[in-house]
């Protein structure tokens, strides 16, 4: 059914997936090997799994309580096993998106460069991971927030301010410290995790911004796998863990 | 703190619903205080009181859209045994919900009552022909592959009917059933109403519309301030006021000057029918006319037998004074006043 109401966003973002591929791939200037090309398109990407993330997942429960449709549905159907299969579907749309985005992608590089990158398969399962990752997040804010709008304003806020001010902070405070809690962080290993270019797989680099004058400044490129993995399967278990709790007490 | 708890009289004794000690609390407001009741299998109940005196609330608690303060909720499961819905709510009996006015998914009326039927699990060569025949008979054949959000409210209510009985579920809650329609879409769901009636089916409404309750209903409950406050058959709520009412529709008016005179002559003639036992502070005469509607009302003793002989006697002795064109028992005037007298 929810597949059934969303089919026309579906085809709506493929094709802006597919086309944003060729188009970066074909008429973006600055890649000058297969390795460059795709970590500049992943990194762009991530955005865009972002933004489809809040579009599919931010109304999954909250639309049912403001809009009054569970009205008609949670007397016929157990609210958990709704949700539930409503997450799976619109899950379901979003990994469809990411795997025609890394396909059109793995065809461009190989039309340009003649190559196939066998570390983007690694990436694509780390894409994915980080979409349910990204989508717990959604669904336990869908639970507690009263609209759709909210949730995803409030996500977005969270992800591109929230845990940027604390990467910061926590830069300022003690640079050995690598900021694993934050998702902007983790997302890093998405793209990173494709070799070539001037990346050969440090996990930090020094910046100079006074020179000499003052001490370098390390920053921290993205984590290792085995952490990456932990994180998100962290924030997965708690998400569901509150969001189960929160829509348990959710009255309409 | 009232308990109002009433055994059914009837033999159909099986009963498929029970509230005990039920209560809501949005902090210090009780939207449904400790109510009692059961209904039993067959049973049309009808759920009456004023704005916010819990109707709604009580449904969407049965629902489990919302959750119970304290009490419990019990429901007839598949076994036959009642079940706490609290506890666990799988296995119920099928139950079909109309709550408030009815919001769907931006689709058609063909693809979401198919949904509908599916999480019902109805079985799947029934579906199409069960929706066919809902569709015609609700005037929506025609509407069948549109999308929802260009229908009017009373077709959205329609719908929301449909939708509640698609599955053909053994009890159907009913809030506000009338809201937003017309005439005959009214017409045609007491029309329906009263094919689940004779189905057996039990059948649960809350409304403020005394009319389409009186006329579909056997038993009342009267709710106010989140309690109920009087549950009973209809018939015997009519005991209750001491009366029951003949309403005759006269052919020509009576000449005010002349009422009185044809008013002792009612008293005389029908004495022996009449209600003795009229309260005063809610009726002033056994007997009374209104000129405007050219209506005779007779308050009688109740009997069967005492209504015939009015009948007789009006059409034998007042031949002079008037001409009755129909004679008929409103349930809705009394229930008006009782419910009046119950809803201060």
């Amino acid at each position: 059914m929810e597949l059934r109401l969303r089919w026309k966003k579906v085809l709506f973002f493929s094709i802006v997936s597919v086309v944003f591929v060729l188009l970066f791939s074909f008429f973006y200037p600055y890649h000058f090997d297969e390795g460059k090309l795709f970590r500049d398109e992943i990194d762009f990407f991530r955005f865009f799994i972002i933004f489809v993330s809040c579009f599919f997942f931010s109304d999954i429960v909250c639309s049912e309580f403001a809009n009054k449709t569970g009205y008609i549905l949670f007397p016929k159907i157990n609210r958990y096993k709704l949700i539930g299969g409503k997450y799976i579907a619109n899950l379901s749309i979003i990994i469809f998106l990411v795997i025609i985005h890394y396909l059109t992608l793995d065809i461009s590089v190989w039309v340009i460069y003649d190559t196939v990158i066998p570390e983007s398969y690694i990436s694509l399962g780390i894409a994915i991971f980080y979409t349910i990752t990204l989508s717990g997040l959604l669904l336990l804010f869908s639970t507690i927030m009263p609209k759709a709008n909210l949730t995803t304003v409030i996500v977005i806020l969270i992800y591109l301010v929230g845990f940027l001010i604390l990467e910061q902070a926590l830069t300022a405070i003690n640079q050995e410290i690598e900021p694993i809690f934050s998702l902007n962080y983790i997302g890093n290993l998405i793209k990173f995790v494709i070799p070539g270019g001037p990346f050969s797989g440090e996990r930090w680099f020094l910046v100079y911004y006074a020179g000499d004058l003052l001490p370098p400044v390390k920053v921290w490129r993205t984590p290792t796998m085995e952490v990456a993995i932990l994180i998100m399967s962290l924030y997965i278990a708690l998400s569901f863990l509150f969001m189960f709790l929160a829509l348990k007490r959710k009255e309409l | 703190m009232a308990i109002n708890k009433l055994i059914s009289d009837n033999n159909l004794n099986e009963i498929v619903l029970k509230l005990d000690n039920l209560t809501k609390k949005f902090r210090h407001f009780f939207a449904v205080n400790n109510v009692n009741l059961e209904v039993h299998k067959g049973e049309t109940i009808g759920f009456v009181g004023p704005n916010g005196a819990g109707k709604t609330t009580t449904i969407k608690l049965i629902a489990t859209l919302l959750k119970p303060s304290s009490g419990k909720i019990l429901i007839k499961n598949k076994g036959g045994d009642l079940q706490d819905i609290s506890i666990n709510s799988q296995d119920l009996v099928s139950m079909g919900f109309l709550i408030d006015i009815p919001v769907f998914y931006d689709s058609t009326p063909y693809v979401l009552l198919k949904h509908y039927a599916q999480l019902h699990k109805y079985p799947k060569n029934k579906i199409k022909q069960r929706i066919d025949e809902l569709l015609l008979f609700f005037d929506l054949a025609n509407w069948k592959k549109k999308r929802i959000k260009k229908f009017s409210k009373g077709m959205k209510q329609k719908l929301g009917f449909i939708q509640a009985i698609i599955h053909e579920p053994e009890i159907i809650f009913l809030d506000e059933p009338q809201t937003g329609l017309d005439p005959k879409a009214r017409i045609k769901i007491r029309q329906y109403l009263m094919t689940l009636k004779e189905q057996k089916k039990t059948i649960f409404i809350a409304s403020h519309m005394l009319r389409e309750i009186s006329e579909i209903c056997e038993k009342i409950a009267f709710i106010n301030n989140g309690e109920i406050i009087k549950f009973d058959r209809i018939e015997n709520m009519e005991k209750l006021l001491k009366t029951s009412e003949i309403v005759c529709q006269l052919l020509k008016p009576i000449p005010l000057e002349r009422f009185e005179l044809v008013e002792k002559k009612l008293n005389e003639k029908l004495a022996p029918y009449l209600d003795k036992n009229i309260d005063p502070t809610i009726v002033k005469s056994p007997v009374q006319y209104q000129p405007s509607s050219k209506n005779l009302i007779i308050y009688y003793d109740g009997k069967p037998e005492s209504k015939g002989e009015i009948f007789k006697i009006l059409g034998k002795d007042f031949d002079a004074e008037f001409t009755v064109t129909s004679f008929s028992q409103s349930k809705t005037s009394l229930l008006e006043k009782l419910y009046l007298e119950e809803i201060k």
